[in-house]
């Protein structure tokens, strides 16, 4: 999900590079006063880590591959503002030195995924993990659930980023200017194949990598390596509300829209098996020729009341749109608060 | 990597292994050929490396600003034809670019046609779905951009040797100490590919016959924590490499670059493109 | 004459793993000397004991008359005086190298130690010519073979001219040819009147690089003489685990 060049508008480039720009400048002299001289280094190779990281192929359960972002893996171990920084610099390098992700949308794919996706990845992480021992089968799930957590709100995200411009960014006759699925097209498409393959791959890479260091190196799990959070689960909290405030805030034009369908490349086109894969997995957008009669219909209604995007029906959308939003975020929080719950019944019991 | 990248379009499938090196040897030849074509004598190679970068964004947020189709058109000729006066062959654009762009974003972009309500210019034969021409100017809009921005991200990279461009970051503002981590990031990301070839190799070599998949996740995900591992010793090492030779947290950087006549001349041809893009592709 | 270092009883431990037990030694200036030991006798420790990266638990490090502690290099002054004089070649070229290119690396100790622009774009072209890298000035480090990564290691120290070189296991890993190159480069040194202090076990080099023999087991000293008389010792080596049992020496 590197939203490439050309799929979100200067507007929104703009606003997610100012939002991202102060989370850059509170990470950095927050890791820099914990690293002082070591700064330089250790932020540097666990930068290229991420990277790396990137680019394992990983056999997911039901037979095929995916990359991970490690979001979830990075906000693990190093905790959230190293993570965020690290995934930042890796996301920057893929953009200028290998043209994977654009320049003007790199704001937006670090909000998304190294900022958003970290911050999720962590709280989720500590409010499951707990204070379990560190040799807990219990770490290894909470680092599955974090990363799969992570990518999935990184998803949600940038499918709320795509599934904007339509909707603010045309011209006058109607003309999407911009990646020009709206919302009803944009969620489901991404959510799919988020909450399956790439979510997976998440996961797995999370969860992998903290088994083997329970048994191989435990002390990297002690605390996160470049610092925790600071911040109280009080102040987890309203995290979680600022998120669900930036959501409401993004329809009115505040957040960039956007674009990943997902991680397939051009090669995999070519296969019919990942075709079909595709397909499956983001049941619209997929090969055309596929486009299910269900989902035309479900296109059909969403554009049913808009004749010319009227203005009208743009204030509509933006109700829709929050409300949408703050129901994903509140079923999300529902979900983590029953898990711990669970969690911490099972352990008195 | 993701969606659009300028190494060649990967597969899914194939060992871990495979795609790891693959990857390897495709990030390497990618810097090899950078290196050696930012050396040749061309027009961009010979422009200061900071005009060059302040350049290409300002044209790549350009092409994704305009809301005209033809001069969006011409943006990428603009391009095209800095990469032919740059000795930067049209076929690589091709091939790192425009193709992978096309299959990728021109795929997404095909059910906008059906899919973007408006003015119903005919209807796909056999299915009856309308083709309206706000879905085919929305869907070119989309491609457009996207080849236009990653041709310049291309030229740019591909006329600049790294170093200096991470250099000329300064430009924007970068922090020094993030221009230096980059840098060096950059150079330990070979450093640790090479790394995470040896050990999945080193772990499959061990392994008789075909791993089911459950042991191949184990094989990946032992592998990135081994690599962690090694990535932190590495770090702590070169710490102390820093310090021995008079490192103390204070960052310098030397560079040499010096805006000459043809560097004006450039922000001159620059500053007119832009002003011509905004003018006639304001609406 | 005085010792340039005077280590005393030094004990020193990673996490639980001793690596240095109770050494004890002393440097003059302008001294070769060699440090022989099989692996994990401490020798790469010790380098790092002399260039205060390391710290001892206990005992007592002097250099150039005065205490070398973690309290005394906290000071910037004696830190950028004492960094000046010692220069520490690490034995993996790939750690030593992290800059983005041969120049960069080349210009980062001059422009830690706060040299005026000039002299340092002056110097590096210098050492450029010296260590026959001129042609490699704008390479990346993962572009270099094994020799051409330990000549730009090398340089990146010789460029501040310290007093003293510490170098470690300067031609592990490299092919005959690139090895011969760098010793040849180190036996040049030899007129400049520098300290010269490195860790090896490849004996057959030893009486190009070094006058002094000192033999290191497991953490401490276990004999020190001229090169000659040490490579005479069979035994000795043998018992250190320098030579395989009796290997004949030629």
């Amino acid at each position: 999900m590197h939203i490439p060049d050309g799929y979100l508008s200067p507007a929104t480039c703009a606003a997610a590079y100012a939002a991202a720009l102060p989370v850059w400048a509170v990470a950095l002299r927050r890791v820099k006063r914990l690293l002082q001289s070591r700064l330089v280094p250790l932020l540097a190779v666990v930068s290229a880590f991420c990277f790396v990281v990137m680019m394992f192929n990983l056999p997911i359960p039901g037979g095929t591959t995916a990359h991970a972002v490690g979001m979830g893996l990075a906000a693990v171990l190093l905790g959230p503002w190293a993570a965020s920084l690290a995934i930042s610099i890796a996301l920057l390098i893929q953009a200028l030195f290998f043209g994977d992700g654009g320049l003007t949308t790199f704001g937006a794919n670090c909000l998304n995924m190294a900022i958003v996706g970290s911050f999720a990845s962590y709280a989720v992480y500590r409010l499951l993990a707990g204070r379990a021992p560190l040799q807990a089968r219990r770490r290894v799930v909470a680092a599955a659930v974090a990363g799969y957590a992570g990518i999935n709100m990184a998803a949600f995200l940038a499918a709320c980023e795509f599934g904007l411009q339509p909707l603010l960014f045309h011209d006058a006759a109607g003309t999407p200017l911009y990646a020009p699925y709206p919302l009803g097209v944009a969620l489901p498409a991404m959510m799919l194949a988020h909450l399956t393959l790439a979510g997976a791959a998440e996961a797995v890479i999370a969860a992998g990598v903290v088994a083997y260091l329970q048994r191989s190196n435990p002390s990297l799990l002690e605390a996160p390596l470049l610092g925790g959070s600071g911040l109280r689960w009080g102040s987890l909290r309203s995290l979680w509300i600022g998120l669900g405030a930036l959501m409401v805030c993004s329809p009115l034009g505040l957040l960039a829209a956007g674009t990943a369908w997902g991680e397939w490349a051009p090669g995999d086109l070519q296969n019919a098996g990942i075709r079909q894969q595709i397909a499956r997995a983001s049941s619209d957008v997929a090969p055309p020729v596929h486009v299910p009669a269900g989902l035309e219909r479900l296109a059909g209604l969403w554009h049913a009341p808009l004749p010319d995007y009227a203005p009208a029906f743009l204030h509509n959308a933006t109700v829709g749109y929050a409300v949408s939003a703050m129901v994903g975020c509140g079923l999300i929080l529902l979900l983590l608060a029953a898990l711990s719950a669970l969690w911490r019944g099972g352990r008195s019991a | 990597m993701g969606e659009h990248s300028f190494l060649p379009g990967h597969r899914h499938g194939g060992g871990v292994l495979d795609r790891l090196g693959e990857g390897l040897l495709a990030a390497l030849r990618h810097g090899l050929e950078a290196d050696d074509l930012a050396r040749r004598p061309g027009l961009l190679q010979g422009l200061d490396p900071r005009v060059k970068l302040a350049g290409a964004l300002a044209l790549m947020l350009m092409a994704v600003w305009v809301r005209t189709l033809p001069v969006l058109a011409a943006l990428l000729g603009l391009a095209a034809g800095l990469a032919l006066v740059s000795q930067v062959p049209l076929a690589r654009l091709m091939r790192q670019v425009w193709l992978g762009v096309l299959a990728f974003t021109g795929l997404l972009a095909l059910p906008a046609l059906v899919l973007v309500p408006g003015r119903v210019l005919f209807h796909l034969p056999l299915l009856s779905w309308p083709v309206t021409l706000q879905g085919l100017r929305s869907a070119a809009f989309l491609v457009g951009r996207a080849e236009t921005s990653a041709s310049y991200g291309l030229l740019l990279i591909l006329c600049t040797p790294w170093p200096h461009l991470l250099k000329s970051l300064r430009l924007l503002r970068v922090p020094l100490v993030l221009v230096v981590i980059l840098g060096m990031t950059h150079r330990y990301i070979f450093l640790l590919l090479h790394s995470a070839v040896d050990l999945v190799e080193a772990r499959r070599s061990r392994a008789v016959g075909p791993l089911p998949p459950r042991e191949r996740r184990r094989l990946v995900t032992g592998a990135a924590g081994e690599l962690l591992g090694r990535a932190l010793d590495l770090g702590g090492e070169a710490h102390l490499a820093m310090i021995a030779r008079g490192f103390g947290g204070e960052i310098h950087l030397l560079d040499d670059f010096r805006l000459r006549t043809r560097d004006g001349a450039a922000l001159a041809g620059l500053a007119l493109t832009l002003v011509a893009a905004w003018w006639w592709g304001g609406r | 004459m005085t010792a340039l270092f005077d280590l005393n009883d030094v004990h020193y431990a990673y996490r639980d793993t001793p690596a240095l037990t109770g050494l004890s030694l002393a440097v003059e200036a302008g001294r070769r000397v060699a440090l022989l030991g099989a692996n994990g006798s401490g020798k790469s420790t010790l380098l790092r004991v002399l260039d205060g990266l390391y710290f001892p638990d206990s005992g007592t490090v002097t250099a150039f008359g005065a205490p070398l502690t973690r309290q005394a290099l906290a000071d910037e002054a004696t830190a950028f005086a004492f960094r000046r004089r010692v220069g520490y070649v690490f034995q993996n070229a790939d750690i030593q190298l992290f800059n983005p290119t041969v120049f960069d690396e080349l210009a980062f100790g001059p422009l830690q130690l706060g040299l005026p622009r000039a002299e340092i774009r002056h110097k590096v072209e210098e050492a450029l010519v010296r260590f026959d890298l001129a042609a490699l000035r704008d390479r990346a480090p993962h572009r270099l073979s094994g020799g051409e990564k330990k000549r730009v290691a090398l340089a990146s120290v010789l460029i501040l001219e310290p007093d003293v070189l510490l170098m470690d296991e300067p031609t592990a890993a490299l092919d005959p040819r690139s090895a011969g190159e760098i010793i040849a480069l180190l036996a040049a040194l030899q007129d400049s009147g520098r300290t010269v202090i490195t860790a090896t076990h490849d004996l057959d080099s030893l009486a190009a690089i070094a006058d002094l023999a000192v033999v290191l087991q497991d953490g401490r000293v276990a004999a020190q003489g001229p090169v000659a008389d040490i490579l005479a010792d069979h035994a000795l080596l043998a018992r250190t685990r320098l030579l395989k049992p009796h290997a004949d020496l030629r």
